[in-house]
């Protein structure tokens, strides 16, 4: 992918991203170390667009289970030891952070209501998936993490400047805030294994 | 009855001295060096850290890490000295620091949740 594409694709998904219809897919990550663990700035919430809690409900759990099913495949399909230990990480965590989203909208009777952004996470990574499918070793490999790092930075840009400032309910915001530095150190694991696959990995 | 009183003298009287005996006996370790002082430490994992990330103890202290986070962890000694296993969301584990000098530790889940403690 030359720079052009990659420039059109990291637009595109910001303008997704504002529109509520979150992730992208294969742009090429681009170190944001500094970002990781900032907070979000409270100004971006006039910007962002209007959705319901429940409409976040159901973008948290379709983020988390679209994490699950890459992680089950990459576990089906990967031989490499730090890419089927970040698989397996993340199907706990996200299943950990489902279990805790799903237990609170218990409590707070609410309903999740898919949405664009819900549903268009789900297609995206099906897609993703579905191309994933046929790669093997090293390409899968590569593809998968590429995958995650990207996911993962999409789905911290849509916490910040989307589902926290949109959140109504102070316990559902605080579940936000708290999934937000596990998707954080995600990120960070990613870029790990990314530059270790691709041998530019600290020494 | 007179002999039997100086008999009964005699044991009262080394009965007596072994009262000395022992409460000198026991009295010795009232005078060493005092046990030192065990603390208990505590140390939070949340929003995947350690909180705090560096502990400075006493080698005999404990530790209780306490996962406030919503994803499971573990305490992992870089040296292998010491291991939680996973401590799930809204659980504890505790162990003792028994060997002095700093130790390095991560969480096995997560690789860039690092801590450290020092025992003097």
């Amino acid at each position: 992918m030359n720079a052009r594409t990659r420039l059109i694709r990291l637009v595109a998904m910001s303008l997704l991203l504002l529109g509520a219809a979150v992730i992208g897919t294969s742009c090429s990550s681009k170190s944001t170390e500094t970002a990781s663990n900032t907070p979000p700035p409270e100004s971006t919430a006039t910007a962002a667009p209007a959705l319901s809690d429940a409409n976040i409900a159901a973008i948290v759990l379709a983020a988390n289970d679209a994490d699950i099913a890459n992680g089950k495949q990459a576990l089906g399909k990967s031989k490499d030891a730090d890419v089927k230990s970040f698989a397996q990480l993340m199907v706990t965590d996200h299943a950990a952070t489902n279990d805790k989203a799903k237990a609170l909208a218990t409590k707070l009777s609410l309903t999740p209501e898919d949405n664009e952004t819900s549903n268009g996470i789900k297609a995206q990574q099906d897609s993703v998936r579905a191309t994933l499918k046929d790669k093997t070793g090293a390409d899968f490999n590569k593809a998968y993490v590429d995958n995650e790092v990207s996911y993962h930075e999409t789905v911290l840009g849509a916490i910040d400047q989307a589902l926290i400032p949109n959140a109504q309910n102070p316990e559902l915001k605080q579940l936000l805030t708290d999934t937000r530095p596990v998707v954080a150190a995600h990120l960070d694991h990613a870029k790990q294994i990314q530059a270790k696959l691709s041998g530019t990995a600290a020494k | 009855m007179r002999r039997g009183g100086s008999i009964a003298t005699g044991a009262r009287l080394r009965a007596g001295a072994g009262c000395v005996w022992l409460i000198a006996a026991v009295a010795v370790p009232a005078c060493a060096p005092r046990a030192p002082v065990v603390h208990a430490h505590r140390i939070v994992m949340h929003g995947v850290k350690f909180d705090p990330d560096s502990l400075v103890l006493a080698a005999g202290d404990s530790v209780t890490w306490v996962n406030h986070d919503l994803v499971p962890h573990t305490a992992t000694a870089a040296d292998g000295g010491w291991n939680s296993g996973t401590i799930p969301p809204d659980s504890s584990w505790s162990t003792v620091i028994a060997r002095p000098g700093p130790q390095a530790y991560a969480c096995g889940f997560h690789p860039t949740m690092r801590g450290w403690i020092v025992a003097r």
